[in-house]
């Protein structure tokens, strides 16, 4: 019985220390966003906030074509929980990433007009993100969709 | 109620808030940064103390045109932000001064008067917009009118309205003119010296500003503002007569400046066709005022009932006006005396003590346009007239000789009643 009885305990004590951890409140949100073009290889990099990724997938997901993708300006910004909302010139879609080991994971598709945003920007207006397109309307944004503006 | 109020404002504000963040604040960053960069790339430049003062305004210029965004700049440009940039460029301007050997006072002083240069400039960017929409408000507005005069003219057509625009409009043309030569003026003082005097590098530099606050393309635009004014509003009388004066004025503020604008264009081809051109155009406004305001006092002769005969010059005013009045003194028609006196009342009181003596008279010799010979010739011709010319007996007055007749004896008996009788003793 004894025998039994040791070695639960211990694993129990083990787990709570390494499992329990958490830190909170964060706010990841970036001031402004970062403006970078896609490179031959379909990276990404930014020199303010020293990051690189890959966007191919991204481009082909936007556009089903993984073969022009270079010199297209990919526009990132960061919000205060740390999802990353992605777009470009022509997208018809806001892309919202959640951060996974070595890479990005996508939490949400915004859909934002059939068209296409032809001058988009983002802008942290927390807890939203706000997206410029030229003349019209701003629509502000959180990880789940649209929160004011109507899709045009 | 309470709720529909609080949705109210909350919409009002909402919709001021999207006005209010309506723009990049990447765009924001980027535009600081490049500022930033252009400033501090021309402060290495810098070699006279006109530029260094130059700098120092646009350093303010920064500071107070990126106020608003001072938060965002602070977080996003790292580790400077809004702050330590401005603080820096200022240091670094100062540094330079220093290295050129220029005097802080005198750099000041410069760039005091090159903070006013800015300021006009500016005035004369809101003006030029605000001039620019009285000017197609008041073509709209005119042509509405002249639509409206058929049939449907009536006393709802909004004259006063568009009087009101004229007004505006000549007014926002006159602080125009004065803003455009006060900055010349300005940055000539800048220099603290003559052309004359000036080294080639100095000239370069100062007409590197005239250029780039388009004093010259400034005047020019004034001098066509001023035409397209007298053309579309058609004005008359003493409004004509006051865009005579501002043409004269604007010549002869024109004509201070032209020879130092000249004496500071190294290269003689430009200088002659940059002054000339202005020169010609001042010509064609002088002469397109001075064609408007014969024909407004030809036509106020004719309105008025009066056959002088048409005039295009000071010269040819005189002469014709002196000749009708001969006309008129000498009455080779012999018309009667009553005929005479009407004529000579009308031409007095509606035409004479109006117009001619009020207001054209001392403009035209104000505007040289003729002499105080002719002026006091014309005087006397009236005078002289006058005293050709006496009341006619007519109906009303043989009434009332008649209405005296019956009087004198009525006031009489009143005057002086019956004496009284003594009366009778008693025994």
């Amino acid at each position: 019985m004894k025998t039994t009885i040791i070695p639960v305990l211990f694993s129990l004590l083990v787990l709570s220390g390494c499992s329990s951890l958490t830190l909170k409140p964060g706010v990841f949100a970036w001031p402004i966003e970062s403006v970078s073009k896609v490179n031959e290889k379909g990276m990404i990099e930014d020199n303010q906030y020293y990051f690189s990724i890959n966007v191919k997938e991204l481009l082909y997901d936007e556009t089903q074509d993984t073969v022009n993708i270079e010199n297209v300006t990919i526009r990132v910004i960061r919000n205060m929980e740390g999802y990353y909302f992605m777009t470009a010139s022509k997208f018809k879609n806001v892309y919202v990433f959640a951060q996974i080991e070595g890479g990005l994971k996508l939490a949400k598709r915004i859909l934002i007009t059939q068209d296409g945003i032809e001058k988009p920007a983002l802008n942290q207006r927390p807890p939203y993100i706000q997206l410029l397109d030229g003349e019209n309307p701003p629509v502000l944004l959180t990880k789940d969709g649209i929160v004011e503006g109507e899709n045009k | 109620m309470k709720n529909i109020l609080r949705f109210i404002i909350l919409l009002l504000f909402s919709s001021m808030v999207l006005i209010a963040q309506h723009k990049s604040d990447y765009a924001t960053v980027q535009l600081f940064r490049s500022k930033t960069q252009s400033i501090s790339k021309n402060v290495d430049k810098a070699n006279s103390v006109q530029e260094c003062a130059e700098l120092n305004a646009s350093v303010d210029a920064l500071e107070r045109d990126f106020s608003e965004d001072k938060v965002l700049l602070n977080k996003a440009i790292y580790p400077e932000g809004y702050n330590r940039t401005i603080e820096h460029l200022r240091a670094k301007l100062i540094v330079r001064q220093k290295d050129l050997g220029f005097i802080e006072s005198q750099v000041i002083r410069i760039t005091e008067l090159e903070a006013t240069v800015r300021g006009l400039t500016d005035q004369i960017k809101k003006l030029d917009e605000r001039n620019e929409k009285l000017l197609s408000d008041i073509q709209t507005l005119t042509k509405n009118v002249q639509k409206l005069t058929g049939n449907l003219f009536n006393a709802a057509t909004p004259l006063d309205s568009l009087r009101n625009m004229i007004v505006r409009l000549n007014q926002g043309l006159q602080d125009r003119d004065a803003l455009i030569f006060a900055l010349a003026d300005t940055l000539f003082l800048q220099y603290d010296k003559n052309v004359s005097d000036m080294k080639d590098v100095e000239k370069q530099g100062l007409l590197g500003k005239i250029e780039k606050h388009s004093v010259i393309s400034n005047v020019k635009r004034s001098v066509m503002d001023n035409v397209a004014f007298l053309e579309t509003t058609q004005l008359k009388g003493s409004d004509l007569v006051a865009l005579v004066r501002q043409q004269k004025r604007f010549q002869s503020q024109w004509t201070g400046i032209a020879p130092k604008l000249s004496s500071i264009y190294l290269n003689a081809k430009t200088r002659k066709y940059e002054v000339s051109t202005v020169d010609s155009m001042l010509s064609v406004w002088g002469d397109k005022v001075n064609f408007a305001m014969w024909r407004s006092l030809n036509s106020l002769f004719k309105q008025k009932g009066f056959f002088v005969k048409e005039f295009r010059n000071g010269e040819e005013f005189s002469t014709n006006f002196v000749s009708f009045l001969s006309e008129q003194i000498q009455n080779p028609n012999e018309e009667t005396n009553d005929t005479r006196y009407k004529l000579f009342t009308n031409f007095y009181e509606n035409l004479w003590l109006a117009d001619i003596n009020a207001i054209w008279l001392p403009a035209l010799t104000e505007l040289n346009k003729i002499s105080d010979t002719q002026r006091k010739n014309i005087e006397a011709k009236v005078e002289k007239w006058r005293s050709t010319v006496t009341p006619g007996a007519s109906w009303l007055i043989y009434v009332l000789v008649l209405l005296g007749v019956l009087l004198i004896p009525i006031l009489a008996i009143r005057l002086f009643p019956k004496a009284p009788q003594p009366l009778k003793e008693t025994p």
